[in-house]
């Protein structure tokens, strides 16, 4: 594959598939997202980014078992490959050493 | 319980969203919907719908079902389709050869669909029209020849309403000129100045007019505008030449008919039709006039334009059966007093402007032959085009013989084939149509100024579009273009044999050569047919133009002349000529009833003195004065001209003498010019005859265009009369100047009409305004036949010098010259040209004489008329080819060999 690239809500939505791995469904990365960013999150952008990250290569599906408090559909569940962790630390790698480059700077 | 989402929504999420995504989805849409439904339902509903929304986007919606469904042919439609797609870009210089030839042909002859449609709906417009009908006459043989005429007598009408159950209403209109002169307006304009002009499209017509006749009224009520005699009815353009506004009603108009009468406008009528074939601008009420008019007249007076409306359900055919004996109770004794008959018959009003051959007309009638000729031309190019598309696409087929042999041996069938080759043709057409009646559109202003006619604004406004007759034609346009065009190129390029293809042995596809010289062949007949005839029109104008008229025209200028309706404006008349003489510049002068360039109205019969009623010939009055043939050099034969002495000097005295001319001379039975001096005859002026001695026989004059013989003319010089026209020769470099000093002359005289005027040699040009037309249309419809011609031949060259790239290399090293080269290459097509050259010659001589009878005065067929189309055609062969090779290189024997 060639040079992907990460968008920021893409990135965030990568972060909570891994985070909660193996159990990371649409609902759940919302309700997880929405607690560490205190912020309303659509649920039609995180299905976008799920699909788009798929087709990248980013996350896996598989389907989970049917439950009654979801009108008789399954969950698809989402798990991170190890091209998207890879693409993870690239992204993290150059962020700390962007943030290192800061110098001090007094605010005060 | 569990709460449900709202149906609506949740049944529009499972109608776009894909399947495989629908599970997630919906799922996680239910879950979030259960969690906030227990707190707030409402909310939640709207969440649910908003979120089922914002889910619409192309990521999530699966594809139409029309493209889900497709069943296999479908399928393999869509491949036929991509197929063709690339084949058409593969080749993008036959794609465009193609597509250009065809979209010119599809554009000609769309245009020319609307040239036939709108001459073959007039006056469709009016409500009643299946109802209205108007009554023509028709004389017997041997009374003077008079024409049929259009117009009948006064009294018909009401004789018509009174007789026959079956007419339920008529009108008469009349044109003013025949109650001695034309029609002027008077008015005070916006800013009360007094303005008047002469009117040519005025008419008298019965209050009825407008309860049979459906025109647009912008202002004032139909039924009532010409109840009032002293009401006028004008058109918009009238309303806004006089008065700066269209809406006239009650302004005031005077006329110089009925004493002066002052008329008020009683209502005005918006633009009228194009499709009209009654062309006014002035309608003034004519009851009260006709009612006053005397019983004598009733009869003998046919220049009242009659139409009858019929009761609903009935037929004419009674009437017309009834015509003898209601045509003698009402004009036996008129008829044995002159020794003639006359026949009425019922025309219907929708056929009156192509089935027409009635003189007298209001205007000019449509032409049946061009319409003929148009839509030959239109099926002519179209041809062209449809050919160049046969002939090029079998010629590619050995392009193409790989990739049917391949499509065969893989299992395709041959109605398969055929399916994808005309699913190609199709595709073509189809751009071609959309690509023309695009065209169409931005062309027809351009058109219309070509056919010298108003066609209706577009093609969109005149709604032509909107008649199941122009979509069928529009279907049946790409559907016969598709099937015309694609099926035989189908058919050979399927035929071809798979094990054969891939040896590489193509001589099954030996025989289209035949057919393809056949196309060819017919391509170059209608080039050359189409050549042929804009040369024998052009040839003929420039002969008429060329051929001495028996007169001279040049440096004439004609004012008409005021009309004297009383004694004060007829001793104006009597000064106006004698001012215009003591101008410098004028070198000569004349008084007339006519001049030349159009037919005489005042027709007449004359004999030898003393012979019996059926020694009648026809002529046509000319009154002149002793000027006339002088100024336009009319020579004699023999005898003189007419001196002053030769007017006598008294109103209604007899004219007794006379000039006449050569034809008139031997058709009144004396042999030579000489015979007839001296002699007296007599012609009919009015009721009585006139017994008159013949002073001198002028040579013949073309009065009309060279299409009509010698008219026969009798020249009296009336002591008084209206005189018409002021024929004055000009000898002046300074013509602005001239016509300027004229005016003021005409004014100081004349000061409340207006100067009027018009140069002989324009007015007798005009006469030739069809034929002009004729020829400007044969000439781009020819253009266009030559260049799709050429197009074919550009695409059928470079194919051929492709497949002989090798041959023609060999050729070369072997020491075969550029020129042998070219030669061997252009011989079938030369040989094509010739066989369809000794083909046309016998078309292009029997339709070409058949044009030439319509003129009296032709030029002959001339060699040129053959010859130039052919060697037109063998220069563009020439070129065509020569260009070719050079682009392709094939004389360069080392790339041709090396490409193989």
């Amino acid at each position: 594959m060639k040079n992907e690239s990460l968008g920021e809500f893409e990135e965030l939505v990568l972060l909570m598939v891994a985070a909660q791995h193996d159990e990371a469904y649409g609902v759940s990365i919302k309700d997880g997202l929405e607690t560490s960013l205190d912020r309303d999150i659509n649920i039609s952008a995180i299905h976008v980014v799920l699909k788009r990250m798929e087709k990248k290569g980013f996350v896996q599906s598989r389907y989970g078992g049917i439950t009654q408090e979801r009108g008789g559909r399954r969950k698809k569940y989402y798990v991170i490959t190890a091209y998207g962790k890879k693409m993870l630390d690239q992204q993290y790698a150059i962020r700390t050493s962007l943030y290192g480059n800061i110098p001090r700077i007094n605010f005060s | 319980m569990q709460k449900k989402p709202p149906r609506h929504a949740l049944n529009m999420l499972r109608w776009y969203c894909r399947e495989d995504f629908l599970d997630e989805i919906e799922g996680n849409l239910i879950e979030l919907f259960n969690r906030q439904a227990n707190q707030n339902y409402n909310m939640a509903c709207w969440w649910f719908v908003l979120q089922v929304l914002l889910h619409f986007r192309p990521d999530f919606v699966k594809a139409p079902s029309f493209i889900r469904n497709l069943s296999n042919s479908h399928i393999m439609l869509r491949n036929y389709l991509k197929i063709a797609i690339r084949n058409l870009r593969r080749t993008p210089s036959f794609t465009i050869i193609h597509i250009a030839g065809l979209t010119i042909g599809i554009t000609a002859s769309l245009l020319i669909f609307q040239y036939i449609h709108f001459e073959k709906n007039f006056d469709t417009f009016h409500e009643l029209a299946d109802r209205i009908y108007r009554v023509p006459i028709t004389y017997s043989e041997g009374f003077g020849s008079f024409p049929k005429t259009a117009s009948n007598h006064p009294g018909l009408g009401p004789a018509m309403l009174q007789d026959f159950p079956e007419v339920e209403s008529f009108v008469r209109m009349v044109h003013p000129s025949n109650f001695g002169g034309t029609l002027t307006l008077r008015a005070q304009n916006e800013s009360g100045q007094l303005i008047s002009f002469t009117e040519e499209a005025g008419y008298l017509a019965d209050s009825t007019f407008f309860d049979i006749f459906t025109f647009p009224l912008l202002e004032g009520n139909p039924q009532t505008a010409l109840d009032d005699p002293s009401g006028i009815v004008i058109t918009k353009n009238i309303a806004e030449k006089y008065f700066g506004t269209p809406y006239a009603v009650g302004k005031e108009i005077q006329t110089n008919f009925a004493g002066d009468k002052k008329l008020s406008v009683s209502a005005v009528v918006n633009d009228l039709p194009p499709n009209s074939h009654i062309d006014f601008e002035i309608l003034i009420p004519f009851h009260s006039f006709f009612a006053q008019m005397s019983r004598e007249n009733l009869w003998v007076w046919p220049e009242f334009h009659t139409y009858v409306l019929l009761k609903p359900g009935a037929t004419p055919t009674n009437i017309e059966a009834e015509f003898p004996a209601f045509t003698d109770r009402y004009m036996a004794k008129i008829h044995e007093d002159h020794d003639f008959m006359t026949y009425f018959s019922m025309q219907p009003l929708l056929d009156i402007h192509l089935i027409n051959d009635f003189a007298n007309e209001i205007t000019p009638p449509g032409s049946r032959r061009m319409i003929t000729f148009l839509s030959i031309l239109a099926i002519f190019i179209l041809a062209i085009a449809y050919l160049n598309y046969i002939n090029l696409s079998t010629s590619k087929s050995r392009e193409r013989a790989n990739e049917v042999g391949i499509r065969k041996t893989l299992g395709a069938r041959k109605q398969q084939l055929v399916t994808q080759f005309l699913t190609e043709a199709a595709i073509l057409n189809f751009t071609c149509v959309i690509l023309g009646f695009i065209l169409a559109v931005i062309l027809l202003p351009q058109f219309q100024l070509l056919v010298g006619k108003d066609i209706g604004n577009s093609l969109l406004n005149s709604g032509i579009i909107f008649t199941g007759e122009f979509w069928i034609l529009f279907v049946a346009c790409i559907i016969t273009g598709s099937i015309f065009s694609g099926l035989y190129p189908a058919f050979v390029l399927s035929a071809f044999q798979p094990v054969q293809v891939i040896r590489g042995n193509l001589e099954g596809g030996r025989q289209q050569f035949s057919l393809r010289k056949i196309l060819v062949g017919i391509q170059f007949s209608v080039s050359i047919l189409l050549i042929a005839a804009t040369l024998l029109i052009s040839r003929q104008i420039m002969y008429m133009n060329k051929q001495d008229l028996g007169y001279s025209k040049d440096q004439i200028m004609v004012v008409k002349a005021p009309i004297a309706r009383d004694s004060i404006t007829y001793m104006k008349t009597l000064r106006l000529p004698a001012e215009l003489k003591k101008l410098p510049f004028i070198h000569s002068f004349t008084k007339s009833s006519e001049v030349p360039g159009r037919l005489i109205p005042l027709r007449s019969n004359s004999r030898q003195w003393g012979q019996a009623n059926d020694m009648n010939v026809l002529n046509y009055l000319y009154r002149v004065d002793n000027a006339f043939l002088d100024l336009y050099e009319i020579p004699m034969l023999a005898g003189r001209n007419f001196r002053e002495i030769d007017s006598s000097g008294i109103y209604g005295a007899p004219n007794n003498r006379v000039v006449i001319n050569d034809v008139l001379a031997k058709s009144l039975g004396y042999t030579t010019p000489e015979e007839a001096l001296g002699q007296f005859i007599e012609f009919k002026l009015g009721q009585p005859y006139h017994k008159a001695e013949v002073i001198g026989v002028a040579e013949n004059i073309h009065q009309r265009s060279l299409k009509e013989a010698y008219d026969p003319l009798l020249f009296y010089y009336p002591s008084w009369s209206n005189w018409r026209y002021y024929s004055v020769k000009l000898e002046t470099p300074d013509l602005a100047g001239a016509i300027s000093r004229m005016e003021d002359v005409y004014k100081s005289v004349f000061e409340e009409a207006s100067f009027e005027y018009f140069f002989l040699d324009e007015h007798f040009d005009e006469q030739y305004r069809a034929e002009r037309r004729f020829s400007r249309v044969c000439k781009v419809m020819a253009g266009l036949a030559i260049f799709i011609t050429f197009l074919g031949l550009v695409g059928l060259s470079a194919l051929i010098i492709s497949h002989r790239t090798r041959e023609l290399g060999i050729r070369k090293i072997l020491g075969a010259g550029n020129y042998q080269i070219l030669t061997l290459v252009s011989r079938e097509f030369l040989i094509l040209l010739a066989v369809s050259g000794l083909v046309t010659i016998p078309v292009i001589f029997y339709f070409g004489k058949k044009w030439l009878e319509n003129f009296a005065f032709n030029n002959g067929l001339g060699w040129q008329i053959i010859i130039v189309p052919v060697f037109l055609l063998v220069i563009i062969i020439l070129s065509t080819i020569g260009i070719q090779m050079h682009r392709s290189n094939a004389g360069d024997p080392v790339e041709a060999l090396r490409e193989q």
